[in-house]
């Protein structure tokens, strides 16, 4: 005989959600199966460190669990879980921040080796912009969200988020443009 | 600076998604739950045994503070004795019912000041 749990894949989202917010176990793991690999994603662009972004996207589900009987409306789950991921970024930023400024952490960038030509991808070229910038840059042409909607999810004023979009895309583009060059060149020769 | 997006750009954002389902990661996520309900657990236990103790040290002075709040909220402010005037009045003339007044008289002068600044 199946069991429920066997169903939960072919189960709309809200009812999904709505079981996980009443402590089911399976319908959490179910709903951890299908937004994984969008979490993973949305992190591995903002840190460029495929490890690190797997331990974060593991402490967004983690506090998905925790909380998931405060989210009001079930349909809403995708949104809060986004925010949230970025809520968790964030927290991460700043914690580096405080270890950098007591000098006891060194930073990413610094265990980065530093980019030569032929290894450049998106992740590396986003990994050069400002932290602020990156997160807005791939805020929009990663999870498509509008300029009002980052602003309210990383409480930067508008116009620095249109500003950080603006330059860190022009930045991306210069960037991955001379990198095209360089492999073209690599390749020609 | 409209909303438009780079269509170049955002072809790479498209090429670099990855379909990254894990079956690990989803055992990983399971497993973190499990040692975390535990923790929640325990910190519940600690937290009754806490306010335990604190209920068991504690109560008897709050119980008597309590006591000498309600008593001297309860003064009579203009001294009518016990007579059945004292006991209609007793809901207006006590301590509690002017701090009440005064509160709500400072808080509408608050209100209206600042009203009054939006104004201006």
């Amino acid at each position: 005989m199946n069991k429920a749990q066997d169903y939960y894949p072919d189960c709309p989202e809200v009812l999904i959600v709505n079981l996980a917010r009443t402590g089911d176990p399976g319908a959490f793991e179910e709903l951890v199966r299908r937004h994984q690999s969008s979490v993973r994603n949305l992190m591995r662009r903002c840190c460029n460190d495929v490890s690190l972004a797997d331990d974060l996207a593991q402490q967004v589900f983690l506090t998905v669990w925790l909380n998931i009987r405060t989210l009001r409306e079930a349909n809403a789950f995708a949104s809060w879980l986004k925010k949230l991921a970025i809520s968790i970024w964030l927290q991460h930023l700043r914690k580096n921040d405080a270890l950098r400024n007591a000098g006891v952490y060194s930073g990413d960038e610094q265990s980065r080796q530093p980019f030569t030509g032929l290894k450049m991808d998106l992740d590396e070229a986003l990994a050069t912009l400002p932290e602020q910038a990156r997160l807005c840059v791939v805020l929009s042409y990663h999870e498509g969200m509008s300029h009002g909607e980052i602003a309210s999810a990383t409480k930067l004023p508008l116009g620095t988020v249109k500003s950080h979009i603006h330059r860190g895309a022009e930045r991306l583009k210069t960037i991955l443009s001379a990198y095209d060059e360089m492999t073209n060149v690599a390749a020609e020769s | 600076m409209n909303e438009e997006r780079d269509p170049e750009l955002q072809a790479l954002f498209v090429d670099a998604q990855q379909d990254l389902q894990d079956e690990a990661f989803v055992a990983r996520v399971m497993a973190s739950t499990s040692k975390l309900k535990l923790r929640v657990f325990a910190g519940a236990i600690a937290t009754a045994v806490i306010a335990l103790v604190f209920a068991w040290l504690f109560s008897v002075p709050v119980i008597d503070l309590a006591t000498i709040i309600t008593q001297s909220l309860a003064t009579q402010i203009i001294a009518i004795g016990d007579s059945s005037a004292a006991w209609l009045l007793a809901p207006v003339n006590n301590l509690a019912t002017l701090i009440v007044v005064i509160f709500k008289g400072v808080r509408m002068g608050l209100n209206k000041a600042r009203n009054a600044s939006y104004v201006h």
